[in-house]
């Protein structure tokens, strides 16, 4: 039967079997996303033009009703990845604006990231749905808000535009919504760090080595950046550890979670390379504690946080500068003409499915519904010259 | 999914092609797109991707007939569309009924850890899909020699004994140590959420309660556990608690496996303090040190305080269990939870090794409750039970409160 | 094997023969009709009678043939049985995996550990036909049949029997008053096998390390009392050997082991219960201490309107520890990528990729 240690625990996981890819697959992925979304507004931009045309044809006589659109100038994959991150960013501010803890904060964001793997913002826009996954990771992390309350806290937020997504949205998630975080594994590394550092920790299996000597070799560890001091004492390692502490946690509040970190390593990988961003010496020696020397599994860890580390580095800033505020814009104004008409109100097709699911109306989308469509687009095309909507009441530290 | 269904892909689907096989696909249908079907989109054409996985979901199942249905759910019996010999209860969450803040927390926490949770106790969550109308479809294992609380109120048609007590507390024990393992409380044992396997196993079900713990300073709601079931800590409104809630339910399972009548069957919350004060002994500064700062503690009088029963009372109500058995009940049943034996512990006790041997799952006494009963049991939601029975838990759980 | 009666006094053909001339020494069989090819299976480099005279009986020499050099021993020349000499290195490297791995199906759980057995057999045995991880796969075998040398005997031992059965079963059919001699042969045959088996039951179940060895050793007790003192001391000693043979199979990882293996049934009492349905959860990263110092877990540990309720910081120290290390070895480009290529192959999708978790085979439920 079966025997388990902590990496088999973590291949139970649905984020291991379900969200965890390779880069290729990843890329491959949101291309093919992306393809059959650009199919999806052309068609339906089409079909919206034919359905006027005949309309016109039985008024007065267009004798051209084939006549097609001019081509339709989709998002590219890159465009969709750069909103959908700005949509992210959007989502922390918003989290951080009503103190929720980091995990609801994290899992939102994760939810937006993995929802996009399968879903384009050409059809759904991520305004709507960086509401939709805040509220739901409140309910799938414990930290429930009543959906009033919630829609309250946020600008030209309602109830019903909050909830009207959450359906598609857990469709897009595959209704799996546990996400397994670095952030507690990074408190076990620093207590164990710190146990260590206090001549008490205990080294992993296969490792002979007794506390003192650890503790001893801590304080011989290289200091963390070239030409820096060494530490001298038991205490100075423990400030060192709580200085790298604070360096790590802040990389896993940020790039962790903005970059595809969470889809390409495990939540151990993720919180060790954020150490090794903020003290490599450190990592290193932390590593040396949990995996005996002659071994093929080190190498090829040490190659993997290393990998992780330099995608952690390189993540978008959580300030966007001005060109990329400019870019943005520009983004959000071509998707104004590339939405998918069909899914633009996404509260009016909640609501016709919720009212067929209620044995009432038949084919869903009736005229006041196209009417009331028509409205809402002209409201978003008013909106749309602000991408970054209201300022927040009060800036988030 | 927690256990995958043993399918395989059907490759002449036309659901699955790639991406450029899409893309001509859909100039295709487009060129031939029929200018009166208006804005309906016909099925396939754009659908992105995240539908046509729940479609290739939903295709693999056929729901068939109706086995149950509740105000929260409906259960069929369904099969894999590629096997009909084979046996699965669909469960369809109705999403849209009463619940106006969307998807319900008692569906979330159900999906969530049934999706996470894998083992041979628990009931295994094979896949979920939507249908039309934006229901939630869980397809389950399929149990249908009905539950535990059917096989001991049957006194006159069931006959077991400590073997088989052994047995199936092993089962369930199992279970909950698993759930903890992975940081999950399930916060509902009781006997009707104990559901038979074919082959005798039983299986935790029902994980509409469920949520992970251990983080500090994170209240938890104390409105859980179906109240003949629940800890003292949780009747006195603990906020922040541990495995030890589900290890008292288990201690409460065990009894009643015993007496065949339930334990502490208490009509409200107050005389369910009452009858653990009666039967078990009443919680002190002294047996349960802090106990008197939880929220709703309740002062008794020094002089009605009732000492913490010993030994030999439980020997003399539950015997049969053997004197190891009643050491690993009573250890279950401290008031202190911090005192209780942890589900580890419980499967590390001395009884599983001493005599009687455990029950072999063939050889339990089975009842057949058939598929209707796992209807009755699954379209209830959590902590919901019908009628009567110690009906009253967290109907409506007050999240309020809960938030610190 | 029945061999062809010999003809005219030349060599009967035999398979290899075909081409007629030696690749060493050129001479043809057409001038020669007695001449006779032999290979040797190290290299299964063909030569004639006379050239492995010439070179090989002075002692172990290197194979003529261009290019090979292996060193070649007389003794070990033979002659063809097959055709295809590809077919009789074949033959020669399964009979030598076979011999080893030669278990059998009934020591098996169930016909699923049987084929798992047989196909991990195979894949041995596939890598030395391919000359695949050679060296390493030959330590295994190796390993394993020192490991495994009393049941392997046995085993060869029941199988040699049981064609001996089949053969006297034979014959018996034919020649019924044989049949009585070759069934009192037996007889006296089996009894020795038995107590000769006993005693190696015995010796194996402690070399497999099963059962209390003190038990077994009660329950041998029984059977040695009987004997000889001198027989009890070479039980003893012999005991001794296995108890060293198990440890030196434990300091040496087990470079291969087999699932689903039947306990032997006779004298092992019934599995003993286990509580925990066969699951362990046993970390490879750490050893979870009874406490860790971080000073926000201070207030959680003291406070009593938490701790009275039960909340354990302990529960949050294991966690955490465990989640610091799960997944650490866990490498998705690698997984990932032979998940992915799994699900691709039997639907090439780019969706399979996103659906490889949901689907049919591989990591799922098997992780338990």
């Amino acid at each position: 039967m079966a025997q388990m240690t902590e990496d088999d625990i973590y291949r139970t996981s649905t984020q291991y079997r379900l969200w965890s890819f390779t880069r290729e697959t990843l890329a491959s992925l949101r291309s093919s996303t992306n393809a059959s979304a650009a199919d999806g507004v052309r068609a339906a931009i089409q079909s919206q033009h034919t359905a006027a045309a005949s309309n016109t044809e039985i008024e007065g006589g267009n004798d051209n009703p084939f006549d097609a659109p001019k081509e339709v100038d989709c998002l590219t994959v890159e465009e969709e990845q750069k909103l959908v991150g700005f949509y992210c960013l959007k989502a922390m501010q918003f989290a951080d604006f009503c103190e929720f803890p980091t995990n609801v904060k994290a899992t939102a964001v994760q939810y937006l990231k993995r929802f996009y793997l399968s879903n384009s913002p050409m059809t759904y826009h991520p305004k709507e749905m960086m509401a939709a996954a805040l509220f739901l990771s409140t309910k799938t992390e414990n930290h429930y808000t009543s959906l009033g309350k919630f829609a309250a806290k946020l600008p030209k937020t309602t109830p019903e535009s909050v909830v009207a997504p959450e359906f598609l949205l857990t469709q897009g998630l595959r209704f799996t919504f546990d996400v397994r975080h670095p952030h507690r594994g990074l408190e076990g590394g620093i207590m164990e760090l710190l146990g260590l550092a206090q001549g008490k920790g205990h080294p992993g299996p296969g490792i002979k080595k007794s506390a003192s000597q650890l503790e001893k070799e801590m304080v011989d560890i290289q200091p963390a950046k070239e030409g820096g001091k060494k530490s001298r004492s038991a205490e100075e390692v423990v400030r060192r550890i709580q200085v790298a502490h604070g360096k790590a946690k802040e990389i896993g509040k940020s790039s962790a979670l903005l970059t595809d970190a969470y889809f390409l390593y495990t939540p151990s990988q993720i919180w060790l390379s954020s150490l090794f961003l903020a003290d490599e010496p450190l990592a290193r020696f932390y590593i040396d504690t949990k995996i005996p020397t002659p071994s093929t599994l080190k190498p090829k860890l040490i190659t993997t946080l290393q990998s992780c580390a330099e995608l952690l580095r390189s993540s978008a800033s959580a300030n966007p500068e001005e060109a990329e505020k400019k870019a943005l814009t520009k983004i959000d104004k071509k998707l104004f003409k590339c939405r998918n008409p069909e899914k633009v109100d996404l509260v009016g097709i909640n609501k016709a499915q919720k009212r067929d699911s209620e044995g009432t109306g038949e084919n869903g989308l009736d005229e006041k519904v196209v009417k009331k469509r028509k409205l809402e687009r002209e409201k978003s095309e008013r909106e749309a010259e602000d991408i970054f909507g209201p300022t927040l009441a009060k800036e988030p530290n | 999914m927690a256990v995958s269904p043993v399918v395989t892909y059907d490759t002449t689907s036309n659901i699955k092609v790639t991406a450029t096989k899409a893309k001509s696909l859909a100039v295709r249908t487009n060129s031939v797109s029929n200018p009166r079907n208006g804005s309906l989109p016909e099925p396939g054409k754009g659908q992105e991707l995240a539908e046509r996985l729940n479609d290739e979901t939903k295709q693999r199942y056929v729901k068939d007939k109706k086995l149950g249905e509740g105000t929260y759910a409906i259960v069929y019996l369904g099969h894999l569309r590629a096997d009909p010999s084979s046996l699965l209860a669909i469960k369809k969450i109705k999403v849209n009924t009463e619940y106006r803040d969307g998807l319900s927390m008692d569906a979330i926490r159900e999906v969530k850890y049934l999706q996470e949770l894998s083992h041979p106790n628990i009931i295994a969550l094979h896949a979920v899909f939507s249908s039309k109308n934006q229901n939630l479809n869980l397809v389950l294992e399929y149990l249908p020699l009905g539950d535990l609380e059917m096989l001991i109120k049957d006194s006159e048609g069931i006959r077991y004994g400590t073997a088989e007590v052994k047995a199936w507390m092993g089962m369930l024990g199992r279970a909950v140590w698993f759930c903890h393992e992975n940081f999950v409380l399930h916060r509902d044992i009781k006997p009707n959420n104990l559901l038979i396997a074919a082959d005798g196993e039983v299986k935790l079900a029902d994980f509409g309660l469920a949520r992970s713990f251990s983080d500090p300073y994170r209240p938890m709601t104390y409105q859980v556990i179906t109240r003949w079931y629940r800890p003292p800590e949780l009747l006195f409104g603990a906020r922040f608690y541990s495995g030890a809630v589900d290890v008292w339910s288990m201690g409460t399972v065990f009894a009643e496996l015993i007496l065949r009548s339930p334990f502490l069957a208490g009509n409200t919350d107050v005389h369910q303090l009452e009858l653990i004060c009666n039967t078990i002994g009443t919680p002190t500064e002294e047996n349960w040190p802090g106990v008197s700062k939880l929220e709703g503690f309740l002062k008794y009088d020094k002089a009605a305080t009732i000492p913490v029963r010993g030994r030999e009372f439980y020997l003399s109500r539950f015997g049969t269990a053997g004197p190891v058995g009643v050491d690993l009940l009573m250890s279950m049943l401290a008031l202190d939870p911090r005192k209780r034996c942890t589900a580890r512990q419980v499967l590390e006790h001395k009884w599983w090794s001493s005599d009687p041997r455990p029950t072999a799952k063939e050889d339990l006494p089975k009842k057949g409750g058939g598929p209707e009963r796992m209807g009755e049991d699954l379209k209830r939601k959590g902590g919901e039970i019908e009628g009567g029975r110690g009906d009253n838990v967290a109907r409506k759980l007050n999240f309020g409160l809960a938030k610190s | 094997m029945s061999r062809a009666p010999v003809r005219n006094g030349a060599a009967p053909r035999r398979p290899g023969d075909e081409d007629d001339i030696c690749p060493v020494c050129k001479s043809s069989r057409y001038l020669n009709p007695s001449m006779r090819f032999l290979v040797n299976p190290e290299c299964y480099h063909k030569m004639c009678e006379s050239c492995v005279d010439r070179i090989f009986s002075h002692g172990p020499a290197p194979c003529p043939v261009a290019g090979c050099a292996r060193t070649l021993r007389k003794a070990r020349f033979r002659r063809q049985t097959f055709e295809d000499l590809h077919i009789e290195r074949e033959v020669d490297i399964r009979r030598r995996v076979a011999g080893v791995f030669n278990k059998r199906e009934e020591e098996f759980e169930s016909l699923r550990d049987w084929n798992n057995y047989l196909e991990e057999v195979e894949n041995l045995t596939w890598n030395l036909l391919q000359g695949v991880e050679v060296k390493e796969t030959e330590k295994k075998l190796d390993a394993y049949r020192r490991q495994n040398e009393a049941e392997i005997k046995q085993n060869a031992a029941l199988e040699s029997q049981e064609i001996a059965d089949s053969e006297a079963q034979f014959a018996a059919q034919k020649e019924q008053a044989r049949l009585r001699r070759e069934a009192a042969r037996n007889e006296e045959l089996d009894e020795r096998r038995e107590k000769e088996e006993g005693r190696r039951e015995i010796i194996d179940m402690m070399a497999k390390g099963d059962g209390d060895a003190d038990a077994i050793a009660r329950e041998s007790q029984k059977v040695i009392l009987k004997k000889s003192t001198a027989r009890r001391t070479a039980a003893e000693k012999s005991r001794q050997q296995a108890a060293a043979k198990v440890d030196n199979g434990a300091a040496a990882a087990p470079l291969f082991s087999i699932q689903g293996l039947k306990r032997i049934p006779q004298s092992v009492p019934e599995k003993e219960y286990d509580p925990f349905g066969g699951y362990a959860i046993k970390p490879a990263y750490y050893y979870l201490r009874d406490h860790y110092e971080h000073s926000w877990l201070d207030n959680a540990r003291s406070d009593a309107q938490i701790t009275a309720g039960g909340y354990d910081v302990g529960e949050y120290c294991a966690r955490a520890i465990m989640e610091a290390s799960g997944g650490l070895g866990v490498f998705i480009e690698d997984e990932i990528e032979g998940r992915e290529k799994r699900v691709e192959k039997e639907v090439g999708t780019a969706s399979a990729a996103i659906a490889s978790g949901g689907g049919g085979e591989g990591v799922d439920g098997d992780v338990l």
